[in-house]
């Protein structure tokens, strides 16, 4: 009889091993789920069967359609309409152009879920403008990547919906509509440390738009944010699915880019479906890894485990979920967000949820909030790197830049953790 | 290494076929899902077999993307090591292809069975055998090992690059 404490090492430790050796994470939560199973005597027809299974499911298409949607729209001009409108709304105060850089990735996140495409879209049209007017090219590239990071919260959010399928299935909706305090209590936070050291140093402010241009910037942002609207509000209104109001919002993102803003050809659309083709070939077959993986991680009971042996450390509540949000946030630094959601769901899911009684929609934005920090840290931080490179400033110079907008983030987080109304109100209030 | 070229190229031309089938299945999906919501509402009655049908098609994207992100390395790794000895790199590599064969052989030979387990099985709405699900597994899985052994042996397969690549690298 095979020794299931063993089997978990092998588990574990097969997965560490060749992860710090640099195989690519699909590949080593295969490999793992293979050696452990084969140690187990499980058929290994039931691990690739696992696979399949895990990725079958009619919810997790509305991952591909987000993640296409928002790249249509980013490509699409989307990004300058957004940036306008925040220019309309904040442009005007102190570092007017940091605050309108934090809006417009409000508003992005409501558009695209992806901290990267919100970087590379907005930032590339920002960071060359900031620093023109006389920002510092560190501070510029910092306002981007932390403010990037909220559209992880601000639904809708792809990655929510893969934590939803890795949590057995919390309501898309609620998790969206969680998200929507959190988001802008985010925003207005970096708003506010930014405002903070654009008066210090004294940045420049835009000018007032008059009330017809206000008008027209408006009219053309509209048409774009409604994308937000059919997807949140056909989710919450339980009219469609989520991935069948994602569908929706892909077809009116192509109508709205191709035919009314008309500033990309057509056949741009085969570069966006091969760009929106290198996401998801990374994140859905981390998803079908994730599955096998998850499925020994259940048959070894190594969640039930974990459980134990954090209330060994302690049963206090507020220490614990100190203690994982300082996990997280370490983890986040060295991984990216989807394997992170997809792997320590499972295992922190019975403690959080199940030990100690959080609601799973409030712990889906808490791990929301942890990944996203984790996105803007060293030494990985996908959306810190592509911030770094359209800036042009090193890794080191941006970080030191970060660590005002780093301290507002934990803030916020802690806050987000310990009070769960924050994120609960809204989803109760309009869901019950 | 005339034999070499010829596999080459056919594997050339699988691999630009799944790319297409690629495209064409995320397109086909939104297509299929968007026109199920349009006739449920307006014309009243939805498409059964469109959720099936759809899930089909999820799989085989998912499983051909997989094989597309081992030829132009876009599976995301773990970087811990900075600027690591060439011997040490070349171990590193070494250890990669080993994973991704081992990977891509356990897929072939146990997607194969899969697929001779499931074949007198039909699928409810389109009364499709159920290994047409599985069927993509041997396909994705030989797409893989050809590219792990083709690492091993040193070969650059993907001398494709479009545009965008070239400025994101710039």
């Amino acid at each position: 009889m095979p020794d299931p404490g063993m089997a978990a090492l092998i588990l574990l430790g097969t997965f560490v091993v060749l992860l710090i050796l640099r195989v690519p994470i699909t590949f080593t939560l295969i490999v793992a789920s293979i050696a452990s199973a084969s140690y187990m005597n499980i058929p290994l027809m039931a691990i690739v069967q696992r696979m399949v299974q895990g990725v079958r499911s009619f919810s997790l298409l509305a991952i591909p359609f987000f993640i296409l949607a928002g790249e249509i729209m980013s490509k699409g001009g989307i990004s300058q309409r957004l940036i306008d409108l925040s220019n309309v709304l904040v442009g005007r105060v102190r570092g007017g152009l940091a605050q309108v850089n934090v809006l417009a990735s409000m508003f992005f996140g409501g558009i695209s879920g992806s901290a990267v495409a919100d970087v590379s879209s907005i930032g590339t049209i920002m960071i060359p403008v900031m620093k023109k007017k006389g920002y510092d090219a560190d501070y510029s590239t910092a306002v981007t990547v932390t403010s990037a990071c909220q559209g992880i919260i601000i639904p809708p959010s792809h990655n929510m919906i893969i934590y939803s399928l890795a949590a057995g299935g919390v309501s898309v909706g609620r998790l969206f509509l969680g998200g929507v305090v959190p988001g802008i209590l985010l925003g207005l936070a970096l708003m506010v440390i930014s405002y903070i050291i654009a008066v210090r140093r004294d940045y420049p402010r835009e000018r007032v738009y008059t009330f017809r241009e206000a008008l027209v910037v408006f009219r053309d942002a509209a048409l774009g944010l409604l994308t937000a609207v059919i997807i949140i509000g056909g989710v919450i209104s339980g009219v469609f699915t989520a991935t069948e109001s994602a569908a929706i919002a892909t077809v009116y993102a192509f109508i709205i880019t191709f035919f009314v803003y008309r500033e990309i050809p057509l056949r741009a659309m085969s570069d966006i479906l091969g760009n929106t083709l290198k996401t998801l070939a990374m994140v859905m077959s981390l998803i079908a890894a994730a599955s096998a993986f998850g499925y020994m991680l259940a048959f070894l009971r190594i969640p039930a485990q974990a459980t134990q042996l954090l209330l060994t450390i302690t049963e206090n509540r507020v220490i614990l979920l100190l203690l994982i949000n300082v996990l997280l946030i370490l983890l986040g630094m060295i991984m990216d967000m989807a394997p992170l959601i997809l792997i320590t769901t499972p295992i922190l899911y019975p403690v959080v949820v199940g030990a100690l009684g959080m609601h799973p929609v409030h712990f889906g934005i808490m791990l929301m909030l942890n990944l996203g920090i984790g996105l803007a840290t060293p030494p990985v931080g996908s959306a810190m790197f592509v911030g770094c490179a359209i800036g042009k400033v090193s890794v080191e110079k941006a970080t030191k830049a970060m660590i005002p907008f780093y301290i507002t983030m934990v803030v916020v987080l802690l806050i987000v953790t310990f009070v769960p109304d924050l994120v609960m109100w809204v989803p109760t209030r309009i869901m019950g | 290494m005339v034999i070499l070229r010829v596999v080459q190229r056919i594997f050339d031309t699988l691999f630009a076929g799944a790319m297409i089938l690629a495209k064409v299945l995320v397109v086909g999906m939104v297509l299929l899902i968007f026109v199920n919501v349009f006739m449920r509402y307006v014309l009243r009655s939805g498409i059964t077999w469109s959720e099936e049908i759809a899930l089909v098609m999820s799989v085989w994207f998912i499983f051909i993307a997989m094989a597309l992100g081992v030829r132009k390395n876009l599976h995301i790794s773990i970087h811990l090591f900075r600027n690591p000895s060439l011997l040490f790199e070349r171990i590193l590599k070494l250890i990669q292809d080993i994973t991704v064969l081992s990977v891509g052989w356990v897929m072939l030979v146990y997607g194969h069975r899969l697929v001779e387990f499931t074949s007198r099985s039909i699928m409810p709405a389109t009364e499709l055998p159920s290994s047409t699900l599985y069927i993509v597994l041997p396909f994705a899985a030989v797409l893989i090992i050809y590219e792990g052994v083709m690492d091993i042996l040193g070969i650059e397969t993907d001398t494709t690059s479009d545009e965008e690549e070239e400025i994101e690298h710039a």
